[in-house]
């Protein structure tokens, strides 16, 4: 085996993991931060670990709506800023009016990768247990920063205000 | 077989004398494979790998992110120099096992990446970039349980795709059945190509005679199932249509091609390998291109044909356990087959009636035929694979 071909062959998966890690922080560090309201449940994924399944309480406002979800990646959430630290005012707009009309924009086609959040195996059953009681009371917040293209990478889930991720902030 | 016994049998018949013993016990020896050590080896590197991925799935929560990614990437480069340097210095069995643990951490590296970032991405990215980022380096590994860990995590990724991609799809019925069968087709003409491309049979043939063998058990069980289609009636609706075309033109490409696919198979493996091919197409686009009402017992035949299509394949390579596994199933079909079409006492006694005659002329043929088989399965026949 010729040496430049096994040392491409070796640097490659490197390189993927690497851009991989660049990327991410990227999208952290240069998107919009915005909040939402969650709720949800705890499965587990066999090749990812444990996570808590969710969904996005968008509170929208679907008289307000100019277009659905058979529009596909034309259609977007147009995101209004409320109080500081609050999920923000949302209705559809398709994505080349909401781009000027909108304080933030987040594409409809992503919604459905903003449905879990990797939890360690350890606190599963604790975090389940704290997550459920925290959406009840409607304190359960996604934090997700969002690009330019609206595009969406989940920053933190907090519970009651408390980052559940401590770790890694 | 006991060599040594073998060939104290040999010298004490008066077949070899004591020099050609000796040379040949030396041949023997100097030409065996640590196949316990290659074994023992591969079945260590997928326990490694499998570990790092579960280690990696269980997310856990005492090191903090930058740490976790560092020792991710040192962890990497690691196997990576150890690699480089086992395949420089020659040490293929280092090489083989270090090969497959790098290939379990790309993707618990990038499932790693998943679990930090929260990426809610579909599974079937990160297993499509591993699967594309690793190929280059899986071309090293020699051995044939890396190459089906190899094969196996390539199907994998290919399922894992084609489910993401019929899910949103948003066809019709007919249009999403049709995009199925002609992907099911293509794909099968890649996976049987890709292992006899002469590079890769020439300098892996263990791992191509691997990915050979799966591939040909994969076609055949797939087969096998598909013949089910016949307990079910086929409505208007149920018709793929211009797949079916595809599929025709696929079919005959791999029949022509075949005795350059497996240029060392004798002429009547190739001939077995040829008509379970065609078999299966036939009785697929047959069994799908009208409306139809169900017919059990036909599917149930067709099964038994193809089973002993099967059958005479790998015994015309050589393969004498799996002719005699398939012969045993075959005797389970049959009888299977006779509790399937159990219905009125007059369909009961036909059925049995015929089903007996069937036995019996097959077990007259056997027996015909055997001194036959014996002679010929004496001759040692080239493994086409």
């Amino acid at each position: 085996m010729r040496r430049s071909f096994l040392i491409a062959a070796l640097l490659l998966p490197l390189i993927v993991i690497g851009l991989g890690i660049v990327r991410s922080e990227i999208h952290l560090a240069r998107g919009t931060l915005w909040t939402f309201d969650v709720d949800g449940y705890d499965p587990r994924d066999l090749l990812r670990g444990h996570y808590i399944q969710f969904r996005l309480d968008l509170h929208e406002d679907s008289e307000a709506g100019e277009c659905g979800d058979d529009e596909g990646e034309l259609c977007c959430l147009c995101l209004q800023k409320t109080l500081e630290a609050q999920p923000p005012t949302v209705y559809r707009r398709r994505c080349e009016d909401a781009k000027y009309q909108c304080d933030g924009v987040l594409k409809t086609q992503y919604l459905k990768t903003l449905t879990r959040f990797y939890i360690p195996e350890q606190d599963a059953a604790t975090l389940e247990a704290k997550f459920r009681e925290a959406a009840q009371r409607k304190q359960a917040r996604l934090w997700v920063a969002i690009d330019r293209e609206g595009k969406p990478q989940i920053e933190s889930l907090r519970l009651d205000g408390e980052t559940i991720h401590r770790d890694e902030k | 077989m006991n060599m040594d016994s073998k060939l104290a049998q040999w010298e004490k018949a008066g077949l070899i004398d004591a020099a050609t013993r000796e040379r040949i016990a030396a041949f023997e020896r100097s030409a065996a494979k640590p196949i316990l050590l290659y074994a023992l080896g591969g079945l260590g590197a997928v326990t490694v790998a499998t570990g790092i991925i579960s280690v990696v799935a269980s997310n856990w929560d005492a090191i903090d992110k930058g740490a976790k990614l560092s020792a991710d990437l040192v962890l990497g480069v690691a196997l990576s120099v150890g690699i480089y340097k086992s395949v420089q210095g020659g040490q293929r069995w280092f090489s083989e096992i270090l090969a497959g643990i790098f290939y379990g951490y790309v993707l618990a590296s990038l499932a790693l990446l998943g679990q930090i970032y929260q990426q809610g991405t579909p599974p079937h990215q990160a297993l499509l970039i591993w699967s594309a980022s690793t190929i280059p380096v899986m071309l090293i590994v020699r051995t044939p349980l890396l190459g089906f860990l190899w094969l196996a995590g390539l199907l994998w990724t290919h399922i894992a795709t084609s489910i993401y991609f019929f899910e949103n799809l948003h066809q019709s019925g007919t249009a999403e059945l049709n995009f199925l069968v002609v992907s099911v087709a293509v794909s099968l003409f890649v996976y049987l190509i890709i292992p006899r491309i002469p590079w890769f049979s020439r300098h892996r043939p263990a791992v191509s005679s691997t990915w050979t063998s799966t591939l040909w058990f994969i076609l055949t069980s797939g087969g096998f199932v598909s013949h089910f289609l016949y307990y079910v009636a086929i409505h208007h609706d149920d018709r793929p249509g211009w797949s079916l075309g595809v599929v025709a033109l696929v079919i005959s490409v791999l029949i022509a091609v075949m005795s350059r696919l497996y240029p060392t198979a004798p002429p009547r493996a190739i001939l077995g390998q040829r008509l379970v091919l065609g078999f299966i197409a036939l009785t697929f686009i047959v069994g799908t291109t009208a409306t139809r009402d169900a017919w059990p017992a036909g599917g149930a035949v067709l099964q038994i044909i193809l089973l002993a299509l099967t059958a005479f394949t790998v015994l015309q390579l050589g393969r004498i356990r799996l002719f005699n596994v398939l012969t045993g199933f075959i005797a389970l079909r049959i009888l299977i087959m006779y509790f399937e079409i159990f219905g009125s006492m007059l369909g009961t006694g036909v059925a049995l009636t015929s089903g007996g005659i069937l036995t019996l002329f097959l077990a007259w043929i056997w027996w015909r035929k055997s001194p036959e088989m014996a002679a010929r399965l004496g001759e040692g026949h080239e493994h086409a694979t």
